[in-house]
C-alpha cells in the first residue's frame, strides 16, 4: 500500500516536471526561429499544431549543435595546443577557428560521415596507370 | 544522418540550393558556435554544420511523423518526437537506452534537454522572422446558393458561379475573332442569313510547301502504270 502511494507520488511527480519543462518552453527563446523550424518540419510531413513541440523540436536541434560545436571546439584548442616542429610555422595568434578537420572529428561521435575530398581531377581516368586505362 | 558519408561536394552545392531557409540557419549555427565559444570559423565549416542542422531537424520530424502514421495518427505528439529523438540519439547513446520497456514520458533525453534550457543562455535570432501570412481562401457560391442558372446547358447547378466578367469578355473574344454565332446549334438557331466569315489569316513568316505521301512509303502511281 506504502510502496504503491510513494509510486504514485513519484508518477504525479514526473508528470508535473514534464508539464512544467513543456510550460517553460514558452518562455524560452530558442536560437533556431520557429518560423524556419516550422518550415523544415512542414517539408517532412510532420504535423502538429502545438507551439511547445515545436520549440522542443527547436531545442533539441539547438542542443545537438551545440554539442558538436563544443566537441569541435575541443578538437580546435587540441591542434592548436599541439606541440609544432618548425617553430616559423607556428601561428601567432591562437585564435580559435574551426576547420573541417575539426568538424568531422565532433561529428563522427554523433554519427555523421563529412568526408574530405581527397583530391579533384578533372575527368575519372586521371590518376590511373596507362594499361588500365587503354583497357576502359 | 547513421553513418551515412556526405560528400563534401554535396555540400558545396550551395549556389543551386542556397535559399532563404538555409541561409537563416547558416546565421543561426553562426550565434551557436559563437557562444560555444569559437572565435571564428571556415565559411565550408559553417555551410556544412548549417546544412546538417537542418538535416536533423527533418530527420526528426519525418521520424516522428512515421511514428504517428504507424499508430493511425495525422498529427505527432510529444511521445512520437522523444521516440524520434532517443533514435537520433542512438549513435552517442543515452541512460536506459538498453531497457526496451522504459518510460517515454521519463526518457533520459528530455532530461537531458531539460537540463540544457535550464543550463544554457538564450541567443535569440539575429533579426526577427516574419511570418507568411495565411492565404485567405476564398467561398466561392454555387449556382444553386446563389439561384441562378448556369449560362451553358453542360454546366451543373452546383458548381461555383462563373466570374462576373467572364460573360462579357466571351462576347468581346467572339467578337474580335469574327466567329460570334460561330457554334451554335443550327437546328435550335437556325440562321440562313448566316454566313462563314473567312478571317484572312496570314503566316508570320513564308514556309515551303509540304508534301507528304500515304502508302508506306510505296508510288502506286508507278504500279497502275
Amino acid at each position: 500500500m506504502n510502496s504503491s502511494a510513494a509510486g504514485g507520488d513519484g508518477k504525479h511527480d514526473d508528470e508535473s516536471a514534464l508539464a512544467e519543462f513543456l510550460s517553460s518552453l514558452m518562455d524560452y527563446t530558442p536560437t533556431i526561429p520557429d518560423e524556419l523550424v516550422e518550415h523544415y518540419l512542414a517539408r517532412s510531413g510532420f504535423q502538429c499544431p502545438d507551439l511547445r513541440l515545436t520549440r522542443l523540436v527547436a531545442v533539441a536541434s539547438q542542443k545537438f549543435i551545440t554539442d558538436v560545436a563544443s566537441d569541435a571546439l575541443q578538437h580546435c584548442k587540441a591542434r592548436l595546443s599541439a606541440p609544432v616542429k618548425d617553430k616559423s610555422k607556428q601561428p601567432k595568434e591562437k585564435r580559435l577557428i574551426l576547420t573541417m578537420d575539426d568538424l568531422s572529428k565532433a561529428l563522427r561521435e554523433h554519427g555523421v560521415n563529412v568526408k574530405h575530398q581527397e583530391y579533384f581531377a578533372d575527368n575519372p581516368s586521371t590518376g590511373m596507370d596507362p594499361s588500365t586505362r587503354e583497357e576502359n | 544522418m547513421n553513418g551515412i558519408p556526405i560528400a563534401l561536394e554535396n555540400l558545396h552545392s550551395r549556389s543551386l540550393s542556397s535559399s532563404f531557409a538555409s541561409n537563416a540557419i547558416t546565421v543561426a549555427v553562426a550565434q551557436i558556435c559563437l557562444k560555444a565559444g569559437c572565435n571564428g570559423a571556415r565559411t565550408s565549416v559553417l555551410h556544412a554544420l548549417a546544412d546538417i542542422a537542418g538535416r536533423y531537424i527533418q530527420a526528426l520530424a519525418r521520424s516522428a511523423a512515421e511514428a504517428a502514421n504507424a499508430r493511425g495518427r495525422t498529427n505527432s505528439n510529444l511521445l512520437d518526437i522523444t521516440r524520434a529523438i532517443e533514435d537520433l540519439c542512438s549513435n552517442s547513446g543515452f541512460r536506459f537506452a538498453s531497457d526496451p520497456m522504459r518510460p517515454l514520458l521519463k526518457s533520459a533525453v528530455l532530461k537531458e534537454i531539460a537540463a540544457f534550457v535550464r543550463s544554457a543562455d538564450e541567443i535569440p535570432f539575429a533579426r526577427p522572422m516574419r511570418r507568411k501570412e495565411a492565404e485567405k481562401v476564398r467561398v466561392l457560391m454555387s449556382f444553386a446558393q446563389v439561384g441562378k442558372e448556369p449560362p451553358l446547358r453542360q454546366v451543373p447547378r452546383w458548381l461555383p458561379c462563373f466570374p462576373e466578367l467572364w460573360e462579357k469578355g466571351k462576347r468581346k473574344a467572339l467578337v474580335d475573332s469574327g466567329l460570334e454565332g460561330f457554334g451554335s446549334d443550327p437546328v435550335q438557331n437556325p440562321d440562313p442569313k448566316r454566313r462563314l466569315v473567312v478571317v484572312n489569316r496570314e503566316l508570320p513568316v513564308v514556309r515551303a510547301r509540304v508534301k507528304f505521301r500515304i502508302g508506306l512509303g510505296k508510288d502506286t502511281r508507278k504500279s497502275k502504270k
